[in-house]
């Protein structure tokens, strides 16, 4: 018995380093890559010469500058600044429509008693959990037919197929736990329903509406299938497949630019998670236990 | 993504094959969404016991 707590022990602590070197290893390997020179990328180290140059060339290259990879030359992308504000405009305008419709739609299904909203109630989910290589061939048909092919508000409105139905769960869970009365008080004194909504539920809603925006902002942010499907033209690309442009044929072209656009990439929506952290674990606990 | 399915459909997917077949090949939409369908069944069961759980 005295040896069998030690062990186990010792094998929650091998298990927790295995799984700490697999979760920050890449992170690391992106961070040490980005500020090392040319010559030290490919080192596991620290690197002994930090520079900024990376970054400085990924912010500065122009389009048709060319990279040296195997001894043949490569046309590289453009700056990030494009693709930067791109995603930043998809990710944003996505996350504003689905608070608008999802918000809504959740408390449509949290307050109102009509046939069949159960079976709505169940399946909000099924679009989610939905694999989205199933929905590239549709979805790209659509956005052609509708002259959206190719253009950020296509790719923003594929978007919305998937934050809508994950917030409308999110949200209505988080509106069954505020109590009915406080809006029938709000109607007594002259709210109509929709202020009741607007003036009521939806500031007590703060910490879950928060949690919702960052998730959608998340998912709309790295997406990769429907950018890859739905934009053909550098202008419209987004950051996902802008690092693209750094692996060519299954070989990473460039891995000072890649890692530092990476780093990047991933720095918007973790700077965003960690600012309102706090909101984000309040909505999620109270999603969790109601409805 | 990493490999694109290579070298010589190794380490190929249906999502990838799905992806090769509708967009880089022939934009082939017919036989890409015949790849998508016929492992529909497989995730309507998965998707139906998911909704069931969390609905």
């Amino acid at each position: 018995m005295g040896m069998k707590k030690p062990r186990r022990l010792l094998f929650i602590v091998v298990a927790s380093v295995l799984l700490l070197f697999w979760v920050f290893f890449p992170v690391y390997w992106v961070l040490k890559t980005s500020f090392a020179p040319e010559e030290e990328v490919w080192n596991m180290g620290l690197p002994r010469n930090p520079t900024l140059r990376n970054f400085r060339d990924i912010f500065s290259v122009r389009q048709g500058s060319m990279v040296e990879v195997s001894g043949a030359m490569l046309s590289i992308s453009p700056t990030i600044m494009t693709p930067l504000r791109n995603t930043l405009l998809v990710a944003t305008v996505a996350v504003f429509l689905t608070m608008v419709v999802s918000s809504i739609a959740a408390f449509n299904l949290s307050r109102f008693s009509y046939r069949g909203k159960r079976v709505v109630s169940s399946y909000v989910l099924f679009a989610y959990v939905f694999p989205p290589f199933i929905l590239m061939v549709p979805i790209t048909v659509v956005m052609r037919r509708l002259g959206l092919y190719d253009s950020l508000w296509g790719l923003t409105l594929a978007h919305l197929a998937y934050t809508i139905p994950f917030a409308t769960y999110m949200l209505r869970g988080y509106f069954l736990g505020i109590p009915q009365e406080l809006e029938e008080a709000a109607q007594v004194d002259g709210c109509s329903r929709f202020q009741s909504f607007v003036r009521i539920t939806l500031p007590l809603s703060a910490p879950g509406l928060v949690t919702v925006a960052i998730f959608s902002f998340v998912l709309s942010w790295g997406d990769v299938v429907f950018a890859t499907v739905l934009l053909n033209t550098q202008e419209q690309y987004t950051l996902p497949i802008h690092i693209g442009f750094f692996l060519w044929g299954g070989e990473i072209v460039d891995p000072g630019r890649l890692a530092a656009t990476a780093l990047i990439a991933g720095l918007v929506p973790a700077f965003l998670y960690i600012a309102i952290q706090r909101f984000v674990q309040m909505g999620l606990v109270a999603g969790a236990v109601k409805g | 993504m990493m490999t694109g399915g290579g070298p010589a459909d190794v380490t190929l997917t249906i999502p990838i094959a799905t992806y090769k077949i509708a967009f880089l090949l022939g934009l082939n939409y017919p036989l890409a969404s015949a790849y998508a369908v016929a492992v529909l069944p497989i995730f309507v069961v998965l998707i139906y016991l998911t909704v069931r759980r969390l609905g």
